[in-house]
Formats: C-alpha cells, sequence, structure tokens
C-alpha cells in the first residue's frame, strides 16, 4: 500500500510549474503600473440629485467641527467630504485638484511626496484616492493597520460621500472581545496548534494587520468577527493569519511558515524571499547575496526540488555596488541607448540587478516593451552591461514563441539552452489531423465516430460553440461524442489514464445502460435513498462514457441520476457499469458534501 | 469600488495561484502569462463595479474566461496543434500529483484548482464557474476520486 499523499495549497502550489520569474516580474509590474497609472479613466457613476443633496447636509454638519490645527482625518472631514459630494463624478478634475491643493496648503496639511502625485495627475483623479493618499500619510501607508475605530470612522465617510455602496467595517460592541483579547486568543492558538511565538507582539518582528466586520452574506452566514494577520517582516519568523468570531471562537487560523528553524526547501526559499522582499527586480545587491546564501544551502540539505531555476541562481555571483562602478540609473539609460532598444511606453517599468561574471561587475538591464498582435504580450529587452565601464556585453531579446530565455535576472550566457530541452512528438498527422489522431489508446471506431462526427473537417470553434448553445455549460448533459472531443482539446493530448470515450457496436446501449442502473437503484440497499420508480422518472439522467477508468482497457458506463432542489443541481445517485458486461461494478448515492 | 491599494494588494497575493490556474488550462507558459496579463488589465477597468469582498473570486473568473478567450484564438488559428506540456519544475514527490493533477478532464481539474490552489470558498468556487454550488461539490468529489485513482493512493484533502 502506498503512503498516503497530503493535498493542501502548499503541496498543489509546489506540484505545479512555476511561474517563470520573468512572467512574474512582467506581472508584479502590470500591476504596480496600473494601481499608480494616472492615465486611467474611470467610470464615471452618477448619484441622484436628492442623495447629494442629502449628503450635502450630512458632510456640511460633519464639518462644523472644524479644528484650528489641520491633521489628515480633519482634511478628509472638514473639505475632501464636502467637496465630494458637490458633484455626482468619482473624479476630480484637474482644477478641483488645484482648488484642493491650494486649501490643504493654506490650512497647513503636510504635503509629501505622496499627496503631491495624488493632487498633480494631470487628468483629475479618484475622489476615494485622494482621500486614501491623505489618511495614508496621517494614518499609515496599510489600511489595516489603522486602528478599527479609524479604518469604520474611515468607511462610514465614502459611505456618506456616495464613494462606497456600503461597508462592513465596525467597532466592536460591549460583549465583543477586544482586539487585545483576539490577538491573546490568536497568540495561545499559534502556540498549541504549532508552538509558541514570543515575538508575535514585538512589532519590529511582526506587522498587525486587524480590521472587524458585522458582515452579512445571507440569513446563514452572518456575525461580526475579527481578522487578524501577522506579517513576519523578516524570513526566519512564521506568518499568521486568523478569523475570530466576536465570541473569541477560531473560525479559520492559517500559518506561512518561515525559514529559521529548520533547512528550507528550494521552493520555500524562492517563496519566502519573494514574501518579505518583495518582487526580485527590487531586491537589492544584499538580498541577492542573502538569497543565494540560503538558497545553497536549501539545495545542499533537500536538493534542488526538480527547480532548474535554483542551479541558474546558484551558478552565478553577485556584486556589491562600489563607488567606481556605474550606477543603476547610468546602466538602464546605456540599455536604452542600445539599437533597437524599445521606446518610451514601459520605460518606467526597466530594471536592472547587479550580477558578477567571472570578477567583472555586470549590470543585467531589463526593458519592457509592448508587442502588439491579437494578444498583446509584454516581453524583455535584456541588456547585459559591464558596470565598470559601460560596455554593452550582450543583448537578448526573448521573442513570444520561444519564452523560455526571459531570465531577467540571469546572465545570459549560463541559461543552458533557450531551445525547447525536449523535442515535442508530431502536434499534425500528413492529413493534418491532430497528432494523437489514430492512437491505439483508443479502439478504431472511436475515431472513426468522431471524424464523421465533424471535429477534424475544419471548423472546431464552430462546433464546440454550438454544443455550448444547444447543450448549455454543463458538459455531462452534452451527447458522448461532444464530451469525448471537448475532453481531447483541453486536456488529453497524450492519451494517458482515463478519458471519455464512445461504446463499441457489441457493448451495452445507452438505454440498456440506463435501464440497468435503474434496476441497481431500486434494488440497492447500501447508499439508504431507498428510491422507487416515481422517485426515480422524476430525476434528470446524465451518461458518462470512459475508456481505461477501471483498468487498461475497460470501457464504462457510468449514469448519474440529478435531482435540482431550489433550482440547483444535486447528483442523488450514480451507477457505474461495465460496458462490455453489462455488470453493475458501483452504486453511490448522496455525493455532495463528501470527501 | 476597488481601491487601487486593495487592488494591488489582493492581486499580488492571488498572483501565483492564478498563473497556476491559467497554466493548468492552457499548458503554455507565455499563453498563461497572456491570461493574467488580460484578466488585470480588466478588472483594473472595470473595478468601479467590483466590491472588495468578491475580487479575488471575480479575478478567478476573469482569468478562466481569458484562457477561453485564448483556446477559442488557438483554434480559430492553427486547430490541430496542441501544446506540448512543459516539463514541471516541482520537487520530484509531486510530479506524480502534477500528472494526475494535469490528466483531470477541466471540469474536474478546475474545482480542485479553485479550491485547493487559489483557496476559494465552495460558494466563491461555484460562482467563479458558473453553476450551483451543489454541482460544485459534485465535481469536487468526483476529481477528489478521480484523483486517488490516477494516484492509486489515498489522498488527505487539507
Amino acid at each position: 500500500m502506498k503512503p498516503e499523499l497530503r493535498l493542501n495549497q502548499q503541496i498543489l502550489n509546489a506540484s505545479l510549474p512555476d511561474m517563470p520569474p520573468g512572467a512574474e516580474s512582467c506581472l508584479r509590474h502590470q500591476i504596480h503600473r496600473l494601481s499608480a497609472q494616472q492615465e486611467d479613466k474611470p467610470v464615471k457613476k452618477k448619484l441622484s440629485l436628492g442623495l447629494v443633496l442629502a449628503l450635502v447636509i450630512t458632510v456640511l454638519t460633519l464639518s462644523a467641527l472644524a479644528a484650528v490645527l489641520i491633521g489628515g482625518k480633519d482634511f478628509v472631514e472638514q473639505f475632501l467630504a464636502p467637496k465630494a459630494v458637490e458633484n455626482q463624478s468619482e473624479i476630480w478634475t484637474r482644477a478641483e485638484l488645484d482648488e484642493l491643493k491650494r486649501i490643504a496648503q493654506e490650512n497647513g496639511l503636510p504635503i509629501t511626496e505622496q499627496l503631491e502625485k495624488a493632487f498633480d495627475r494631470p487628468e483629475g483623479y479618484f475622489k476615494q484616492e485622494v482621500i486614501h493618499a491623505v489618511l495614508r500619510d496621517a494614518l499609515g501607508f496599510h489600511y489595516s493597520t489603522w486602528s478599527v475605530e479609524d479604518q469604520a470612522w474611515h468607511e462610514n465617510i465614502l459611505v456618506k460621500t456616495g464613494l462606497k455602496d456600503f461597508t462592513w467595517a465596525t467597532v466592536p460592541q460591549p460583549g465583543d472581545v477586544s482586539l487585545k483579547d483576539a490577538q491573546e486568543i490568536a497568540e495561545k492558538y499559534i502556540a498549541d496548534a504549532w508552538a509558541p511565538e514570543p515575538d508575535l507582539m514585538n512589532p519590529e518582528i511582526y506587522r498587525h494587520h486587524q480590521q472587524f466586520q458585522n458582515f452579512k452574506e445571507n440569513q446563514h452566514q452572518q456575525g461580526r468577527r475579527w481578522y487578524l494577520e501577522f506579517e513576519a517582516l523578516d524570513l526566519s519568523h512564521d506568518g499568521y493569519s486568523f478569523t475570530i468570531e466576536s465570541t473569541g471562537k477560531v473560525a479559520e487560523a492559517n500559518r506561512r511558515p518561515g525559514m529559521g528553524k529548520e533547512d528550507p526547501t528550494a521552493y520555500q526559499v524562492f517563496d519566502r524571499y519573494e514574501n518579505v522582499s518583495g518582487n526580485m527586480a527590487h531586491w537589492s545587491a544584499e538580498t541577492w547575496l542573502s538569497f543565494q546564501r540560503d538558497l545553497k544551502r536549501a539545495v545542499n540539505a533537500h536538493g534542488d526540488g526538480g527547480m532548474i531555476s535554483s542551479s541558474l541562481y546558484l551558478s552565478q555571483e553577485y556584486a556589491l555596488p562600489t563607488p567606481d562602478m556605474i550606477t543603476k540609473e547610468a546602466a538602464i539609460q546605456l540599455a536604452k541607448e542600445v539599437s533597437g532598444a524599445p521606446g518610451q511606453d514601459h520605460i518606467d517599468r526597466a530594471n536592472a540587478v547587479l550580477l558578477a561574471d567571472e570578477g567583472t561587475p555586470v549590470w543585467k538591464v531589463s526593458l519592457p516593451h509592448a508587442i502588439e498582435g491579437p494578444i498583446k504580450r509584454v516581453l524583455p529587452f535584456l541588456v547585459e552591461i559591464n558596470a565598470l565601464n559601460g560596455e554593452v556585453r550582450n543583448v537578448f531579446v526573448p521573442t513570444p514563441e520561444d519564452f523560455r530565455g526571459y531570465h531577467p535576472f540571469i546572465l545570459t550566457r549560463l541559461i543552458p539552452d533557450l531551445k525547447p530541452t525536449s523535442t515535442p512528438g508530431p502536434t499534425r498527422r500528413p492529413d493534418g489531423k491532430p497528432g494523437f489522431w489514430y492512437s491505439d489508446r483508443a479502439p478504431e471506431y472511436y475515431w472513426k465516430v468522431l471524424d464523421d462526427y465533424g471535429y477534424t473537417k475544419g471548423d472546431q470553434g464552430g462546433l464546440i460553440e454550438s454544443w455550448y448553445k444547444n447543450h448549455g455549460t454543463d458538459q455531462s448533459f452534452w451527447p458522448l461524442e461532444a464530451q469525448a472531443l471537448i475532453a481531447l482539446w483541453h486536456s488529453l493530448p497524450n492519451l494517458e489514464g482515463a478519458f471519455p470515450g464512445l461504446p463499441a457496436p457489441g457493448d451495452i446501449s445507452q438505454d440498456k445502460a440506463l435501464a440497468t442502473a435503474r434496476e441497481a437503484l431500486l434494488a440497492d440497499k447500501t447508499t439508504g435513498l431507498n428510491l422507487d420508480e416515481a422517485a426515480l422518472d422524476a430525476l434528470a439522467v446524465q451518461f458518462t462514457f470512459s475508456f481505461h477508468s477501471l483498468h487498461p482497457g475497460s470501457r464504462v458506463w457510468q449514469v448519474a441520476f440529478v435531482e435540482y432542489p431550489e433550482g440547483q443541481k444535486n447528483v442523488l445517485a450514480s451507477v457505474t457499469i461495465n460496458a462490455r458486461t453489462g455488470e453493475v461494478m458501483e452504486v453511490a448515492g448522496g455525493e455532495a458534501g463528501n470527501g | 469600488m476597488l481601491s487601487a491599494q486593495v487592488f494591488a494588494r489582493t492581486a499580488e497575493e492571488a498572483l501565483n495561484g492564478l498563473y497556476k490556474l491559467a497554466f493548468s488550462i492552457l499548458r503554455n507558459h507565455a499563453d498563461a502569462q497572456d491570461a493574467v496579463q488580460q484578466a488585470l488589465q480588466k478588472t483594473w477597468e472595470k473595478r468601479a463595479g467590483i466590491r472588495e469582498d468578491t475580487f479575488k473570486a471575480y479575478l478567478a473568473r476573469v482569468v478562466i474566461n481569458e484562457c477561453r478567450n485564448i483556446q477559442r484564438h488557438r483554434m480559430r488559428v492553427s486547430p490541430q496543434e496542441l501544446p506540448e506540456l512543459p516539463a514541471p519544475q516541482a520537487p520530484e514527490e509531486y510530479l506524480a500529483l502534477y500528472a494526475a493533477i494535469d490528466l483531470l478532464p477541466e471540469h474536474y481539474k478546475l474545482p480542485i484548482m479553485l479550491k485547493y490552489l487559489n483557496g476559494l470558498s465552495e460558494k466563491e468556487a461555484a460562482r467563479t464557474l458558473n453553476i450551483p454550488v451543489t454541482a460544485f461539490k459534485s465535481r469536487l468529489h468526483r476529481a477528489r476520486k478521480a484523483l486517488r485513482a490516477h494516484l492509486d493512493r489515498e489522498v488527505v484533502f487539507e
């Protein structure tokens, strides 16, 4: 008996191919660019005139409480909130931002660099974002590190000004566990479930996030609860998050393991460094050195775990910046001047990492650029520059067709093979059909029926669309031929394991399978369903047919009986039948919720 | 409306899982990146109508939709060419799991991915797939059974 395999998020995550570092860098850049972009034109949201008048009155009342010395919260209450309800737009125009900036300066509100950026958006800016920018300066960058009183106040301002529809944010009432209580509950839970964490309340080790909500998803899911997160600020400590009901009951607890206590795996080193130090593009030279040291220890202890990139990161050297080297900015500028370098479109996303090649410090510069086509892609233009004399050592530009060379943080000469490492089998037969067509993993009749069905006659897209149109999105009600073809298309080019098949000419028919399944359920004593003829007649029936699911070469019918209580699909029972012999292999019932 | 801060934080946290979700459907790194890239762009453009508490599930749904678009595009352009299966960069003990998941038909694979990789609740995942919760549970049950059968060993789902 093989040992059991545990499947959870961490293991599933580790079992799937990693995102190439370049792709990750690119996507994280995109997130940052989007969330900071200026040129975005928001969809305007209209408020009713009556609501605007009501909001003006409400907010004017708030502004009557004007303070002498203006702070961030006061500025929001006295000026931004009243100004926000003056019109129905979700954004302030350039002129309105100028006016708000003047008012802020006149009232002595410190204008930080962040706030300056918000006020100086050339095409105007979201009202909500300007309010956030002011409050971030006053209360801290991370919203969830503010006190729950400030969070609730802020959320209610947004609701009152019409910038948010509703909020669950509130403050604990008498009888609810306090923040301190909730943190102690979490601390005790950690000690009981894992190990005591003496640094949990040390703000230099953990950033504390907290939210308190009065939530209602539906009649069955409502209540008051704390969200707590203990975000580890270094590599060695575990991170934790909790949902704690207002009664003090722990509804959910999660741990993100640190690396300090035992040797981590290579995967954990990558994961942890990216969690603590952010995207690789922003790592300092010291972080790279530390990362390499930890990665080496992990590989020595556990091997590279199949992470090919580990050996690449270990095989190169890293340099620390010295005064005689050209700066990162200068290296990026030199890269931009290389013939063929991309224009200015994404130039704000350029970055560089300092490496060393046999003792020579090298800046590897990545200049993202957009490639237009049916699907827009952003790929890097990679330039390596001698950090001592500014000489361009090489230029490499991955193409959409060969993505494998996309390693913005590895010396290009160390990347062993930019071509595919394995030779793919033929993807197409000489007759134009897929390479796997006529494979002996399925009988001859199968391919003939599917040929006749039209799949290889040129318009697969139209055919598949017609299945969705005619039979709906639930593929288990599609004709067997369509079930087989959609599976071939989506998941099974190698035809390994079990896959949807078709009955052979001598197999029991669909009608016979149905009759057999009904007989089996009527006689069944194991599921406890006790179905009679009338009950079976009231159920919908779906048929699936598979090859190789019982054993290699097997052909199996599965007949499922489905009900729709309150409009929702529920498979009440299913019967598995050997298609060759008609023998009932399994009668199963009450699947929903089982596991 | 979704703030830029929540957008950035949630998208960053979910990025790895979203990428792997896209990869499991498209089986190709470049296409998976495209799908996530398009999804991020579209959710940003539509953020005015997205609630913070549903954003994570919404993002997963858009990624799946983008995968469908790319699959359709593939069919139109080169209908007979299926992408090769890239080699996983996973620890050896997980290779069998990777192979087993890859063998699952998509309507079984996606429930496993959404629940166990992307960390969505059953309700969120059902919404993402546009199916009732009971149907989601049923598919998840079958997917677990199929995984156990493929792996020929007991699998404990945590």
